[in-house]
């Protein structure tokens, strides 16, 4: 156990190094408090409106607020004209997934249209029905971006299963000729590949047109 | 401030009720293998959510324990769907005590401990 603790605190220094060193105190009260602060969540779980959400991108961090993530949902109120938002939620608040295309239950503020909590409990067996996060998330994909997405993402798992090392992308996805080429260019300048290898890959890209 | 336990899901078929009459009839009759201290915390346009906050005796008898949990909470949703005809497809999923989790695989046409999620 004191081992595991020194192991512990060990981590902790090196992976604040990595980011850039240790907060003072005062940085360390305010990074508890963006970390468990819930942005009124609560209370509209409690108080709010359910409705149903569709969500129209993908997760990304909040500038400048490294314990917060932010999503696009387009919120659908009970007999109201549907409204896009940027919901933006506590990282430590999200407990499955949630992707583009997915159908996700909500409540709305009953002051505020703009203010939203992601009823999870809810979103969670909605997931459980789809089949499991995977099954989930490859639906709403193909919800959103039709059969490409889809074939692209299926392919890529079946290379990983087999142990394939490259993932064989549809032509849509690739780089073009032209900028492949280049980087061929700066591998064998910066002396990666030699004379033979570059004439040979060249070839090959050049044979794809 | 609770634990939460493992994971089950299960599924169970409503034939003859759409999915709003269905989780209307489920909010106001409860399912048999539901027991009475697990209590409706949340809705949503979709399903209903029960809870069960429980705190085992040793942590009872001694003083202020609950200020720093010790409760394990037990959380079911459950998800009402169309079956694509004049009936419901229901999902049951979350975290139920060992009694309630045999009560719901012994009812549903499909249990998965463990679940899906």
């Amino acid at each position: 156990m004191t081992l595991g603790l020194f192991k512990d605190l060990k981590n902790i220094r090196e992976t604040a190094a990595e980011a850039g060193g240790m907060p003072s105190w005062k940085d360390s009260r305010r990074d508890i408090h963006s970390t468990f602060d819930d942005n009124g969540e609560r209370e509209i779980l409690k108080t709010g409106i359910a409705a149903k959400g569709i969500v129209r991108g993908f997760v990304s961090p909040v500038p400048g607020n490294r314990f917060h993530m932010q999503i696009p949902i387009e919120v659908h109120p009970p007999g109201g004209e549907p409204y896009t938002i940027d919901y933006e939620f506590p990282t430590v608040r999200m407990r499955t997934a949630i992707t583009a295309g997915m159908e996700i239950p909500l409540k709305i503020s009953a002051q505020n249209p703009q203010a939203i909590a992601v009823q999870w409990d809810a979103q969670k067996v909605t997931i459980a029905a789809a089949g499991g996060s995977q099954a989930a998330v490859e639906q709403g994909l193909a919800q959103t971006y039709g059969g490409a997405a889809n074939a692209a993402m299926e392919q890529a798992m079946k290379n990983l299963r087999e142990g394939k090392p490259g993932v064989d992308l549809p032509m849509t996805y690739a780089a073009d000729t032209q900028s492949r080429i280049q980087k061929l260019d700066q591998l064998k300048d910066s002396g990666l590949i030699d004379e033979a290898q570059y004439q040979a890959k060249k070839q090959k890209l050049i044979d794809e047109l | 401030m609770c634990a939460l336990s493992s994971n089950l899901t299960a599924h169970f078929t409503e034939s003859h009720e759409q999915p709003d009459a269905a989780m209307a009839h489920w909010r106001t009759n409860r399912p048999a293998w539901l027991p009475d201290h697990y209590k409706e915390i949340d809705t949503s346009y979709n399903s209903v959510t029960w809870e069960w906050s429980h705190v085992g005796w040793p942590m009872r008898i001694i003083p202020f324990a609950g200020l720093f949990g010790g409760a394990t909470c037990y959380r079911i949703t459950a998800l009402f769907e169309s079956d694509g005809g004049f009936g419901s497809s229901i999902t049951v999923n979350g975290q139920a005590d060992l009694k309630t989790q045999e009560a719901i695989s012994s009812a549903a046409q499909q249990y998965e401990p463990g679940g899906a999620v």
